[in-house]
């Protein structure tokens, strides 16, 4: 799958506007950890994402992220047609007035001051055959995807978009010298705080991350999304490796089936059995994540001693029926 | 305050035919939602106020029609005192060009049932912050996208979300509400035992889109509503021991033979740390460094770390988040 990232940050703003501190150590960080994912057969990291990264330069006499610049990389990213999931990104100032929200480049004038949430939800919203995710740091970001000719509460999104943002229509996000409050919360998801058994990371565990981490007190991120399937944006290395929960085939050939435990099982017992020890590790682990359960008793530990059985768990034999499919 | 309205329809006039899971599902998810999960299977506390509206056999004149359930709908979106509200419709679908219908027991054609656009008035136009409406539906003819509301944009008021399961061929069983209700027991709830709307969604999706079924997740949020709290995997007061264990999310934990229990060198202390620790490591919050089991690295005296997750409960305890 062809996974494409744009990352933009935005420290330096013309006179006037107040420079930001993070915004390009944000992007660039997302970059990063975005254009790795984990692979279970290299039990290692390969390539992910391939991300361009856009960052202002103070050195530099002219702007380099100009409201034109910022426009026809936005176009190029939606219109890309050899990719299947592409990602934007934005750390720098947001503004907004009575025509919507802005992206504010750092050419910004008044009456000019970026580019508009209209256009780029208009370029996300004729994007084709892709998944697309759009995550705003940025002051007032809230209001992307809403309809400013019509009532500004609602959001109006094409199926395959999904978008999250900072803080919402009417709030202010946090910018420090190490990068905006919720970015960092974006990354240490990205990097696994949130991922699945599986660990998968998708839009929705990042944020799930953001959301909880933050109190009625600060920002509140919001999310719109209108999808049909789960993209998953980074696998980082699983709570269980696949070639261990694929082995529910071979303790249970039938997902009704109940596997019998005994005290050998049982590494303290001292029966010395290496296999059934090892065997009963994998179940334990596999107890702990909620795809088998002991029959009649609350512990693993107990079904062993007391020599019961245990099963699958509706979960569990849903897990099978895929890795049945699958494998 | 929480409210939801709840129906499931087995019973439909004779030229269609009847379903068999819709009442049993509608019954056995008002169940879970309308407690949360005590402690040792016992009920918990009050959670959603379930009003639940099945169909029966036995009764002569349809329970459910079109003007009951609008009239439901009414009630549960036109108010002014809740705060969260649930809408489940577990039945048969049906679409032309005009858009979705939810089918109601006294269908005719032209007449099939409450139109979704209805639904999503009443849900838009709703005073209730967080709305949460789940239709899981047997198709009656294929699915085709048209209509104002189900069609390829989603236009929803902030606070609403909409999970859509479509089933087109099998009619037997109800594998959504099964996992859903899976879901509600805490299946893969956070450490917290917490389960909100994309728990529900990430635990299905996956799955049925192999199985003839389409789902589709439409979310306008600033907020996850907890739709169910079950028992946390790991008691709140040792989940809190990880800020007195790790002074920093990267902090490592000396670990010697006084912690293990069976070592008998008398540290009740230090072996209840050690305890606590061997939790974390099950829920992977913690994990040995250069060993390959907690026992190893106290056996050897080397560390245990906190994992990525770890790190993320470190971060959510500091901020009080918990």
């Amino acid at each position: 799958m062809v996974k494409k990232a744009l990352t933009i940050g935005i420290n330096h703003y013309s006179e006037g506007i107040a420079n930001m501190n993070g915004c390009i150590k944000d992007a660039e960080e997302i970059a990063k950890i975005l254009s790795t994912s984990y692979c279970e057969k290299k039990k290692g990291l390969e390539e992910n994402f391939s991300c361009k990264v856009l960052t202002s330069n103070a050195e530099l006499e002219k702007p380099t992220i100009t409201r034109k610049v910022l426009k026809e990389e936005i176009k190029l990213l939606f219109e890309d047609e050899s990719a299947e999931v592409v990602l934007f990104y934005f750390s720098g100032h947001g503004f907004e007035n009575s025509l919507g929200g802005f992206l504010v480049t750092q050419d910004s004038a008044s009456y000019d001051e970026g580019v508009s949430f209209n256009d780029l939800i208009m370029y996300a919203n004729n994007a084709k055959d892709k998944e697309v995710f759009i995550i705003l740091d940025c002051c007032r970001s809230g209001s992307l995807g809403h309809v400013a000719i019509a009532k500004n509460q609602f959001a109006n999104i094409r199926e395959g978009t999904s978008i999250m943002t900072a803080s919402n229509a009417r709030q202010e996000s946090w910018d420090t010298e190490s990068g905006g409050v919720f970015t960092q919360l974006i990354c240490n998801a990205l990097k696994g705080g949130s991922a699945d058994v599986f660990g998968n990371v998708t839009f929705y565990h990042l944020y799930r991350h953001a959301e909880s981490m933050l109190g009625a007190w600060e920002q509140r991120p919001t999310l719109k999304t209108n999808i049909k399937k789960s993209v998953v944006l980074r696998h980082i290395e699983p709570r269980i490796p696949l070639s261990e929960i694929s082995k529910i085939i071979d303790y249970f050939p039938n997902p009704d089936n109940k596997f019998q435990l005994d005290p050998a099982f049982e590494p303290t017992e001292n029966y010395e059995d290496g296999i059934k020890e090892s065997q009963f590790l994998e179940l334990q682990n596999m107890a702990n994540n909620g795809i088998v359960s002991p029959l009649d008793e609350v512990h693993m530990y107990y079904a062993a001693i007391r020599s019961k059985k245990c099963e699958l768990t509706p979960l569990g034999k849903k897990y099978w029926e895929i890795i049945k499919r699958e494998i | 305050m929480k409210k939801a309205l709840i129906i499931g329809i087995d019973h439909y006039k004779a030229e269609i035919t009847n379903l068999n899971s819709c009442v049993s599902s509608a019954k056995s998810i008002s169940k879970l939602l309308s407690r949360n999960e005590g402690l040792n299977a016992t009920e918990g506390d009050l959670n959603f106020d379930c009003k639940v509206l099945t169909s029966s056999e036995k009764s002569d004149s349809p329970q459910i029609t079109r003007v009951a359930l609008k009239e439901n709908c009414k009630a549960l979106f036109e108010d002014e005192e809740a705060d969260i509200a649930l809408f489940y419709f577990s039945g048969y679908g049906f679409n032309d060009q005009l858009g979705v219908y939810l089918v109601t027991e006294d269908n005719e054609q032209y007449d099939e049932g409450v139109s979704l656009s209805d639904l999503m008035i009443y849900a838009n136009n709703s005073s209730i912050k967080e709305i949460n409406i789940i239709l899981d539906n047997h198709f009656i003819n294929e699915y085709q996208d048209k209509g104002v509301v189900e069609n390829q944009f989603a236009f929803l008021r902030k606070g609403i979300s909409i999970l859509s399961v479509k089933n087109y061929k099998n009619k037997k069983t109800n594998l959504f509400a099964e996992l859903m209700e899976t879901t509600l027991k805490g299946a893969n709830a956070d450490i917290l035992g917490h389960v909100t709307f994309i728990e529900i969604y990430e635990q299905t999706v996956d799955i049925l889109n192999g199985l003839n079924y389409s789902v589709t997740f439409k979310s306008n949020a600033s907020r996850l509503t907890v739709l169910r709290k079950t028992i946390p995997k790991i008691s709140y007061a040792n989940l809190s021991n990880i800020r007195s264990y790790f002074k920093s999310p990267h902090y490592r934990f000396s670990l010697d033979k006084e912690h293990i229990p069976s070592q008998k060198l008398g540290k009740i202390d230090k072996q209840k740390d050690y305890k606590n620790l061997q939790q974390m490591v099950k829920y992977g919050l913690v994990k040995p460094v250069n060993a390959d089991h907690l026992y190893y690295a106290a056996f050897n005296e080397k560390h245990c770390k906190l994992t990525q997750r770890g790190q993320q409960y470190w971060d959510l305890l500091e901020r009080k988040r918990i």
